[in-house]
C-alpha cells in the first residue's frame, strides 16, 4: 500500500503529451457569406480562423454567384491549417448585391469539441475598387464521417 | 503569506522591470506556493521541489529587463516548472533508483470522498495528457485558455481532454460517487 | 445561435463536483512548507538581479535615443520619399486584393502601366503579376495583412 501512495506524484508526473487527436474524425463545410447591402460587391478579401475545435482545413470552394464561382486566392499553406486569409475579385460587369455565399471550405474535424470560427473581413469594394461596407458570416453545415 | 498587494501580475512585473524590487518580492510570494506545489506533484521529492522552485523563479528574473506578461503568469510559469521538475527527475534517476524517487510520499489530508487510495488509482487509470489537464483545471485553478496557452495544444483540445477524464472519473466505481445527485 | 447552444451545453460537461476538487487538492497538496532559507535565497537574487536590470535599462535607454538621433539623421540625408513595396499598386501602404483588383483593371482597360509593377520580374506586367500580387495578399506568414 505505501507503495502505491507513493506512486500517486509519479503517476501524475506524466510527461507524455498526447499526440492527442480525440475521437472521431470527421469532415465538414463552412460557408462563407458576404452582406454588402446595396452596393455591389467586386472585390473581398477576409480572414477566418477555427478558433475552438481541432480542426483542418481540405479544401476551399468558390462561392453561389457567377463572379465569384472559381476559388479564391488562398496560401495554399493553409490546406492542413486552422486559418486562412481569402481573397477575390471581378473585373465583370455582372456583380452580386446584398447576402451571397462568396466561399465555401471543407473542414477536417477532429475530437468532440465542436468547432467555432471567428472571421474577420480585411476589405470590401465595389466597381473601381470603391471600398463599401459588408458583413461577413460564416455557418457550418452538417458533418459527416 | 497573504498577498495584500492590489497590482496586478502585469503592474508588477512592468514595475520589477523598472527597478523595483519589492514589487518581484510580491510576485515571489503571490506564486510561491503553486510553483513548489506544482513542482512537488512532477518530482515527488520535497528537495527536488524546492530546487525547481528556485530554477524557476531564477528563470523568470532572467527576463528582465524588456519582459512583457502577455499571457497569466501559471500560462508563462507551469512550461518551466514542468521542464526543471523533469529534468531534476531525470537527474535523480540517473543517480538514484526509482525507489528513492518512490520513497517520497505525499503528506496531504485524507480526501474525504474516495480513500486515497482509490483516487489515487482512478487518478492512475486516466490517459497521462487527460490527467494533466484535470489537475491544472481543477488543482492549479487554470482556465481553459490558459491550459491552452501553457501545454501549446488548441483549446478543442483541451476541452476534448477535460470531458474525458471527467467522463472516466464518473464512469469508475471507485470516483462515480462523488458525481451521484450532479 | 446552434452553435452557441452546443457550447454551453459542453461546458456544463466540464464542471467537477466540489467533493472531488477538494479531495484532488488535499491529495496532492504536499506537505511541507518552503523553508526561510529559500524565501531568502530567491529573493536576494531577485534583488540583484532587479537592480542590475535597472542599470542596464538606463544603458539602453541612452543608447536607444543616440540611434533615434542617428536614423533621423539619415533621413533627413536621404529624402523623404519611403520605398513601397512593388505589390503595393495602389500607394495605400498595405498589399491587399485591392491592389490586385487595381492592377487587373488598368490591364483590362489597357491603361499605362509602371515597370515596377512586374512584380514576376518576367520583363512584362501582365495577369501573371495580378496572380502575384493576389498571392502576397493572401500569404498567411506575413503578419498582419493590413
Amino acid at each position: 500500500m505505501r507503495k502505491l501512495l507513493a506512486t500517486i506524484p509519479v503517476l501524475i508526473l506524466l510527461v507524455g503529451v498526447a499526440a492527442g487527436q480525440g475521437k472521431g474524425v470527421r469532415f465538414a463545410a463552412v460557408n462563407v457569406y458576404l452582406d454588402s447591402g446595396e452596393e455591389s460587391l467586386a472585390a473581398y478579401q477576409l480572414e477566418l480562423a477555427a478558433e475552438v475545435g481541432d480542426v483542418k482545413i481540405v479544401g476551399i470552394e468558390g462561392g453561389e454567384h457567377a463572379a465569384f464561382k472559381e476559388p479564391p486566392y488562398y496560401d495554399p499553406s493553409a490546406i492542413s491549417r486552422d486559418k486562412v486569409i481569402l481573397a477575390a475579385f471581378t473585373t465583370g460587369e455582372q456583380l452580386p448585391k446584398g447576402k451571397t455565399r462568396i466561399a465555401r471550405i471543407h473542414v477536417q474535424i477532429s475530437g468532440d469539441a465542436p468547432p467555432q470560427y471567428a472571421v474577420k473581413l480585411n476589405v470590401a469594394a465595389s466597381t473601381e475598387g470603391r471600398k463599401i461596407s459588408a458583413k461577413v458570416s460564416v455557418t457550418p453545415q452538417g458533418e459527416t464521417q | 503569506m497573504a498577498d495584500s498587494d492590489p497590482r496586478t501580475d502585469e503592474d508588477l512585473i512592468a514595475a520589477a522591470d523598472r527597478g523595483d524590487p519589492a514589487a518581484f518580492e510580491t510576485l515571489y510570494f503571490r506564486y510561491r506556493d503553486w510553483v513548489v506545489s506544482l513542482a512537488w506533484r512532477f518530482t515527488a521529492n520535497r528537495d527536488d521541489a524546492l530546487d525547481v522552485l528556485q530554477e524557476t523563479f531564477a528563470y523568470l528574473l532572467r527576463k528582465f529587463p524588456g519582459f512583457r506578461l502577455t499571457a497569466s503568469m501559471k500560462t508563462f510559469l507551469y512550461p518551466a516548472v514542468k521542464n526543471y521538475a523533469i529534468a531534476a527527475r531525470r537527474k535523480r534517476r540517473r543517480f538514484a533508483g526509482e525507489a528513492e524517487v518512490l520513497d517520497e510520499l505525499p503528506a496531504a489530508g485524507e480526501p474525504s470522498g474516495a480513500s486515497r487510495e482509490e483516487l489515487a488509482t482512478a487518478l492512475g487509470a486516466l490517459d497521462d495528457a487527460h490527467r494533466e489537464v484535470l489537475l491544472m483545471r481543477f488543482v492549479d485553478g487554470m482556465s481553459l485558455a490558459e491550459i491552452s496557452s501553457a501545454l501549446g495544444i488548441p483549446l478543442g483540445t483541451v476541452k476534448s481532454r477535460l470531458h474525458n477524464a471527467l467522463s472516466k472519473l464518473r464512469a469508475d466505481p471507485r470516483t462515480r460517487a462523488y458525481f451521484e445527485g450532479t | 445561435m446552434r452553435d452557441a447552444q452546443n457550447h454551453e451545453a459542453e461546458d456544463s460537461q466540464l464542471l467537477a463536483p466540489k467533493g472531488l476538487t477538494d479531495d484532488l487538492a488535499r491529495l496532492l497538496r504536499p506537505g511541507f512548507t518552503v523553508p526561510a532559507e529559500v524565501d531568502r535565497v530567491v529573493l536576494a537574487l531577485g534583488r540583484r538581479r532587479i537592480r542590475a536590470s535597472e542599470r542596464t535599462r538606463r544603458v539602453v535607454r541612452w543608447l536607444a535615443g543616440a540611434a533615434v538621433a542617428a536614423v533621423l539623421l539619415v533621413a533627413l540625408w536621404v529624402g523623404t520619399s519611403r520605398a513601397r513595396l512593388p505589390q503595393d499598386i495602389d500607394g495605400s501602404g498595405r498589399v491587399d486584393i485591392l491592389d490586385a483588383f487595381t492592377l487587373a483593371r488598368v490591364l483590362d482597360e489597357r491603361r499605362a502601366v509602371e515597370r515596377k509593377w512586374d512584380v514576376t520580374g518576367d520583363g512584362k506586367v501582365d495577369r501573371a503579376d495580378v496572380d502575384a500580387v493576389a498571392m502576397s495578399a493572401v500569404r498567411l506568414d506575413k503578419g498582419r495583412v493590413q
